[in-house]
């Protein structure tokens, strides 16, 4: 079974740091996705977000999601999924997603799983700051259910 | 028995402070009903109705169904709707 590595935290992200866990030989294909805070959001400008997040409840989602691209793509990816919380400035990066497979095609799609089911999944939470110093909490995906 | 809330995200706003603690007389109660009684102690009740409504409650492992029984006290998460990433 391939490894799995996630993590939730405060501390800054770090590429290089979690570059030397994806290398395997057995592995062709290495795909690194940064998510990073951008300085505009539905029309307001904006200056940082503050991510809110459920640290161990997060991590064992992120490993839930992991394990399903595991069942999608196979057993022998490995994974490296890193969410930051915390308030970050404009250009930092608030999530890390790096996936190494034998093969291209895997590495791809299940990159992007692993961030689309982030944004519908992961108990983080994100409030904006304006420049106007207006703030304002996002909308989000229920998990009710 | 004894539940202590902790708040997230936009769930805060609606409350006066972020943990607290609900005391019920039934020895089991269903996600649901915490949902109700949440409601109620809001400080605006009306408009927070759709945000607890929308929002799941959780362990610190997992997230909860609305229809599960809890029959032990100890910490509830409310997680209003997320947006991680």
């Amino acid at each position: 079974m391939g490894f799995i590595h996630c993590e939730i935290t405060s501390n800054v992200i770090s590429p290089a740091q979690s570059w030397d866990l994806l290398q395997n030989k057995t592995q062709g294909a290495i795909i690194w996705f940064l998510g990073n805070v951008r300085d505009h959001n539905e029309g307001q400008k904006v200056t940082a977000i503050t991510y809110e997040g459920a640290p161990v409840l997060g991590e064992n989602t992120l490993k839930t999601i992991c394990e399903e691209c595991h069942e999608k793509w196979g057993p022998d990816l490995d994974f490296v999924v890193v969410h930051r919380v915390g308030t970050l400035s404009v250009g930092e990066t608030s999530t890390l997603i790096g996936v190494a497979s034998p093969h291209r095609v895997a590495a791809y799609e299940a990159s992007r799983y692993i961030i689309e089911q982030i944004k519908l999944r992961l108990p983080i939470w994100k409030k904006e700051h304006y420049t106007s110093g207006e703030e304002a909490w996002l909308r989000g995906n229920s998990l009710n259910g | 028995m004894k539940i202590n809330i902790k708040l997230f995200g936009q769930a805060k706003d609606y409350f006066p402070v972020p943990h607290f603690e609900i005391v019920f007389e039934a020895e089991s109660v269903t996600v649901t009903e915490i949902k109700r009684v949440l409601a109620s102690q809001a400080l605006h009740p009306e408009k927070s109705r759709a945000l607890i409504e929308d929002s799941a409650l959780a362990t610190e492992v997992r997230v909860l169904h609305n229809q599960e029984q809890i029959t032990s006290g100890g910490v509830l998460f409310v997680l209003p709707p997320v947006c991680g990433g």
